[in-house]
């Protein structure tokens, strides 16, 4: 028996129904995950873009001194060398 | 080591510690320019083709400027290559931020860009010329689509998902989820949309030759008919979602707070925004083809899903406005969020029109009408258009390092591109709504009231003068945008300052999270692992993982292509066969291919709907199984001219002679451009045996055809004889015309849909033809 054989004899009008069972299930197991979720995690999730820096003013926060500026300079990941 | 606990990277007292790094800006500033520039091209075919619809003899009767040509490069020109470079520019800036990591692979990046660019040139080169495969947004031949899928998977999706392996942020923020949906999923649809049949390939291997670039570039897809049709449509719906819709959202949860200086509204909705959008949009496709021959089933699965969608949609939208809490008296004066809040809205907007189009009965009005062409152009100017220049605008002082050159002209900008929006949505949703009534209505006497289909286009024709100014106050906007650009970029300094990041690696667990505790002590193994499951430590974990999270979405995306496409493969009775249908002869199909290089299929659609509004005005309605040897499948979209399937034997051959050389001649109002080029340009007889080969190929019938020298025989003789018959008739000299595109293409036509009315084979005939030998109607 072909594979198209057993396929035509599948009744097709329950396919919405199983569509929809599937999204449903899918569904409750996102909203679960989600109110699940603790507010500190979301709260520091939802700052991550926030987080980034600026592109021409250097972090306050990290002590760029000249000394270790061009002791890193080997290590700078510019990408190249993976290219 | 100390890790990141608090969405960023933690300040570190010592630097031993911690890696360092510099954002790859100018990637970036390459895509943002050639989003501006591309931009500028798309609107500006745009404003053209929207005139030639006005006024016809724009096109001044040149084969490349045709509507049917240009149209394909606008909507590629707009969706690929202003769009496409838009959501490149906004991930390759967010990406790297939100991941504190320079992309993986500077090279790919550079591999990325220049070959989306020879891309979007090639398809400026080849669209032009009639070189398209035929289906809408999938226009660009094989050997480009072959660029697309390297290009798009290998040097974007490997430097992408590389780059997120090596990030230095635990948690991968939800606008990177938006941005690995699209990746996985324009991969899978592109590639099932694109198999097919080289044609110059077939020759190649046949007769050790390559007779013309335009066949060696020629491909049929290797599926027919409906089944063609419902692939193309599950492709051409999900383009909207995955490229138009989910990178837009990425791009909006990113952008839209550092614009608002705020996080997002709600990233508990953002989460659930993303699955439940991922999980339904990709069902919705079959919602293009209501009322056509597609099985009535898969047409309700994507009616369904299509409303189901509001919800997931219309949460995206709350979110995105919401996130302006607080900030919203900064909106009337920061064009930036100007544009982002008119995006956002137009979202709203256009994700409400989608379900509500996607409603059987009121997809029976606005099908084939403008209101679709409306509806699309609220989505991208409005959303993918004004969220790319909201974006591009917060980035230009932050990548040239230097202030915007203008507010004000940013304002002017925003208040140009508006307005035009507006002229061109309000003049084409009357225009739809107008023309959608016009074919149905009826008399007194149960007639027709508009018989006569000239006469629902002519009355759109000031509409169709608002679309042209509505396209070039939005063109004016861009161009605008441009100049702020390069004005901007002129002050930009000598030499980018290249800041050094610094932050911890990510180590291989994650040592911040607790692990599931063990509260069910005494309960069954089987409880205990339910109850840890429900702490839901899995999908956090899924959420640092990013080959595994990847994965997950594939499955969700793939759920609903395989259970609506695997039944519409497997089961016979989807497309019953009629025993009349034959295969297009050698020259037909040489026709059809001048019908689909010409662009027929997107003024002229090939499916009557079984409605008695269109019975009676084309004829008997279509039927699956009159389109199995149609590939691609040509049903169209938009009906600017009148439906095609029953044109065969309604006109004579010189109706269609002299209608091809001026359709004025014939039609006075009728706004088809003239195909001056159709008449002298020669049909080359030796490549139909390619064409006709790879159909066979592909399991077309074509018996005794396939024989040395007989496909080129049957070609010429079937001319020759048009050629007499439209000699007869008063048209030119037989032995001046044969030979040329136009008695191909009226061959064609003279066939279309006339394969039902014909009386079947007596049954004996039927079992000799079950046999290897089959008979092609001449």
């Amino acid at each position: 028996m072909r594979m198209t054989e057993i396929v035509s004899f599948l009744d097709l009008s329950i396919y919405p129904s199983v569509a929809l069972v599937f999204f449903l299930a899918a569904f409750i197991a996102v909203i679960w995950n989600v109110m699940t979720k603790s507010k500190q995690e979301i709260e520091a999730a939802a700052n991550i873009p926030l987080d980034d820096d600026m592109v021409f003013t250097p972090r306050v926060s990290i002590e760029t001194n000249t000394e270790t500026d061009s002791s890193t300079d080997s290590t700078i990941d510019k990408g190249a060398s993976r290219a | 080591m100390q890790e990141s606990t608090s969405g960023g990277a933690v300040k570190h007292p010592e630097k031993d510690g911690l890696e360092s790094f510099i954002y790859d800006d100018k990637i970036v500033r390459m895509f943002a320019w050639a989003t501006m520039i591309w931009g500028i091209v798309a609107f500006l075919v745009g404003v053209i083709i929207a005139t030639e619809l006005a006024f016809p003899d724009a096109g001044l009767g040149i084969s490349f400027l045709s509507f049917g040509r240009l149209r394909p490069l606008h909507t590629n020109a707009a969706i690929f290559a202003f769009a496409g470079n838009g959501i490149f520019a906004a991930i390759y800036y967010s990406t790297q931020r939100l991941c504190k990591a320079r992309m993986y692979s500077d090279l790919l990046s550079k591999l990325h860009f220049w070959g989306w660019q020879f891309i979007i040139l090639c398809a400026a080169l080849t669209l032009p010329f009639g070189i398209t495969q035929g289906k809408e947004y999938a226009e660009l031949e094989w050997p480009i689509d072959l660029m697309i899928a390297v290009v798009w998977l290998v040097f974007f999706g490997g430097n992408f998902l590389m780059t997120l392996i090596h990030r230095r942020e635990r948690h991968i923020y939800v606008a990177l989820w938006f941005y690995i949906a699209t990746i996985v999923t324009v991969t899978m649809l592109h590639v099932f949309n694109n198999l097919w049949v080289p044609a110059g390939l077939v020759y190649l291997v046949q007769y050790g030759e390559m007779p013309s670039a335009e066949l060696a570039l020629k491909s049929y897809p290797i599926y027919a008919g409906v089944q063609d049709a419902l692939m193309q449509w599950w492709y051409g719906h999900n383009a909207v979602a995955f490229f138009l819709t989910t990178p837009f959202l990425g791009l909006m949860y990113y952008f839209l707070p550092k614009a608002a200086e705020r996080p997002v509204f709600s990233y508990k909705l953002s989460i659930i925004h993303f699955w439940s959008l991922v999980f339904i949009y990709i069902w919705a496709g079959p919602h293009h083809l209501h009322y056509t021959a597609l099985p009535e089933w898969a047409s309700t699965v994507g009616m369904v899903f299509s409303v189901m969608l509001w919800m997931p949609s219309w949460g995206g939208m709350i979110n995105g406005l919401m996130t302006l809490r607080g900030a919203w008296h900064r909106v009337a004066t920061d064009p930036i969020l100007k544009f982002f809040v008119v995006g956002v809205t137009f979202y709203g907007m256009s994700t409400f029109e989608g379900p509500l189009l996607s409603i059987k009965s009121v997809n029976s009005l606005s099908h084939y009408t403008d209101w679709t062409i409306a509806h699309v152009h609220a989505g991208v100017l409005g959303w993918n258009g004004f969220m790319t220049f909201g974006m591009l605008y917060w980035m230009m002082p932050r990548l040239f390092q230097t202030k915007l050159y203008s507010k004000k002209l940013c304002a002017a900008h925003f208040w140009f591109g508006t307005i035009g929006m507006v002229l061109y949505v309000l003049a084409i949703y009357a225009a739809g709504i107008t023309q959608g009534l016009m074919w149905r209505a009826f008399d007194a006497n149960g007639r027709l009231s508009y018989p006569d289909f000239i006469e629902t286009v002519t009355v759109l024709i000031p509409m169709y003068w608002i679309r042209v100014v509505g396209g070039l106050l939005y063109l004016t906007g861009a161009i605008i945008g441009l100049y702020n650009m390069i004005m901007t970029w002129r002050d930009r300094p000598e030499k980018y300052e290249e800041v050094v990041h610094y932050a911890p690696a990510l180590s291989k667990h994650a040592p911040d999270e607790p692990a599931a505790e063990v509260r069910l002590g005494a309960n069954t193994a089987l409880g205990v692992a339910g109850d840890k499951f429900l702490q839901g430590n899995w999908h956090r974990a899924l959420e640092r993982k990013p080959v595994k999270f990847t994965l997950w979405v594939l499955v969700a995306v793939a759920i609903g292509g395989i259970v609506e496409a695997i039944p519409m493969f497997m089961v016979s009775s989807n497309v019953p066969t009629i025993s009349t249908v034959e295969p297009y002869t050698p020259l037909e199909l040489a026709g059809r291919d001048i019908y689909i290089a010409e662009g027929c299929y997107n003024c002229h659609s090939q499916m009557i709907r079984p409605f008695m509004w269109e019975t009676m005005r084309y004829g008997e309605y279509s039927k699956p199984g009159e389109f199995v040897y149609d590939r691609p499948f040509q049903w169209g979209s938009r009906r600017i001219g009148p439906d095609l399937a029953r044109e065969g034997g309604l006109r004579t051959h010189l109706w269609h002679y002299r209608h091809f050389k001026n359709p004025a001649d014939i039609s006075e109002n009728s706004i088809m451009p003239r195909y001056p080029w159709l008449l002298t340009g020669p049909v080359n007889f030796d490549e139909i045996r390619g064409r006709v080969d790879s159909m066979a190929l592909l399991g077309v019938p074509y018996g005794d055809l396939l024989l040395e020298g007989k496909t080129v025989e049957h070609a010429k003789d079937q001319a020759l004889v048009i050629a007499m018959e439209l000699q007869d008739q008063g048209g030119p000299e037989a032995m001046e015309t044969y030979d040329k595109k136009v008695i191909a293409l009226i061959a064609y036509l003279q066939r279309m849909g006339t394969d039902i009315s014909k009386t079947p084979p007596p049954v004996e005939a039927e079992v000799e033809a079950d046999g290897e030998h089959e008979e092609v109607s001449p």
